[in-house]
């Protein structure tokens, strides 16, 4: 019996634009969005408003050392399973994702593709709804990568955490949902055999997504 | 004739090494200088660009050119990353006339002269203590309570003005377009 009306909404609705409502008005003025087209046209329109503040802002002459850095970050090196160090976490990533887009393209095709190599896994809300994905690399370094896309999640930091076949939780990192999508990866320090969930923790610590992990090469046909 | 944003973004999805680099070239001034603009410390700034570029790289396949130009997708981006990193770091001092001043640094006139000049002039039209607000919550990610804390002012008269500013900037933006396509 909380719902808004579109009063209400639009008096929130250039806070709700600006990302800047606390997290219950927040989700009943999405909620509200959700089946309200005039609304969502309102804040749609402060938001551009709001994007157009940033566009403002002045360029700067790059230092040179950051200019080399941006450019040692560039990922052109074969991502090496022992180095975790940070101007590479780009290389790393983008081979991930061309990874990740072989094998779903790999998956979509046939379904007797075999991947011996790695886990797989939907993150969908608690109403079922899909959020993102989670792959493990197991083997002798398990690697996770997990990510958000689909403007499910609203902007902001979430937790990434497992929970164990023990029912001990182990927090992985912070994943950064920007613009409806994000991502988070980094090696997984647990073995993935004792892993029950994967789980997507808001920072009110609710859980907003959980994915359970199927090996890659079963649970299609 | 220059390849597209969106093209080059194409480009960096696939991780092709020429697409990136011209993509750092294209943009590293821009990421770089609404990095120092919000978070106003060289180096908090380069870990911020670093960091967009990063970003960037992993989700250059999740760009959605129906949702914002590859410009707006970027600085929001950044924009992001600063309130991230400056939430670490508050009580940030503000001062007010700096942050009247966020718009104004140095421009590339021929290319933001005409771009820019609507929003810088948007600005100035609404009433000092708006304008404040509403920089404080667009760009700093502050919202009513904090800002209401900031300035001693009960928190209604924050809600008011982050509503009443964006709402006028909004309105004179439209106009502006709306003068654009008349001309
Ligand atoms: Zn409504």
């Amino acid at each position: 019996m909380n719902e808004l009306s579109c009063s209400a909404v639009s008096d929130l609705a250039a806070e709700a634009a600006l990302d800047v409502l606390p997290g219950d008005e927040r989700a009943l003025v999405f909620e509200h969005l959700e089946h309200c087209a005039a609304c969502l046209r309102l804040v749609e329109s402060y938001v551009r408003a709001a994007d157009a503040l940033l566009v403002s802002l002045p360029q700067a002459d790059v230092p040179e050392e950051l200019s080399t850095r941006l450019r040692s970050a560039v990922p052109s090196v074969p991502r090496s399973r022992r180095s975790y160090a940070k101007p590479l976490l780009g290389a790393v990533a983008v081979i991930l994702v061309a990874l990740t887009v072989v094998l779903v393209g790999l998956r979509a095709t046939s379904n007797t593709h075999y991947n011996p190599q790695a886990e797989v896994g939907s993150l969908v809300s608690p109403s079922n709804g899909h959020v993102g994905s989670v792959k493990v690399d197991t083997g002798a370094d398990p690697w996770i990568s997990m990510n958000v896309d689909g403007a499910s999640l609203a902007d902001g930091t979430y937790r990434c955490e497992v929970l164990l076949t023990s029912n001990a939780t182990v927090t992985l990192g912070n994943l950064t949902v920007a613009a409806g999508s994000g991502s988070w990866n980094g090696p997984l320090e647990v073995n993935p055999d004792h892993i029950s969930v994967v789980r997507v923790v808001a920072g009110n610590g609710d859980v907003v997504a959980m994915a359970g992990l199927t090996r890659a090469d079963v649970g299609e046909s | 004739m220059s390849i597209t944003d969106e093209a080059l973004l194409g480009g960096v999805a696939l991780g092709q090494p020429d697409a990136i680099e011209e993509f750092i070239s294209r943009y590293e001034r821009r990421v770089y200088g609404a990095a120092l603009a919000i978070v106003r410390d060289r180096s908090l700034a380069q870990e911020v660009a670093q960091d967009a570029f990063l970003r960037v790289w992993r989700h250059a396949d999740t760009y959605d050119p129906r949702r914002r130009s590859v410009n707006t997708w970027l600085m929001r981006i950044t924009h992001n990353l600063c309130v991230d990193a400056l939430r670490v770091r508050r009580p940030l001092a503000v001062d007010p006339a700096t942050l009247l001043d966020l718009t104004d640094g140095e421009h590339d006139p021929a290319r933001d002269m005409h771009a820019l000049a609507p929003v810088r002039a948007a600005l100035r039209t609404l009433p000092p203590e708006q304008a404040r607000t509403v920089l404080l919550a667009a760009m700093y990610g502050y919202n009513a309570q904090m800002i209401s804390e900031l300035d001693h002012i009960p928190l209604g008269t924050a809600k008011t003005r982050i509503r009443l500013g964006l709402e006028k900037l909004r309105l004179s933006l439209n106009e502006s377009h709306a003068d654009e396509e008349l001309r």
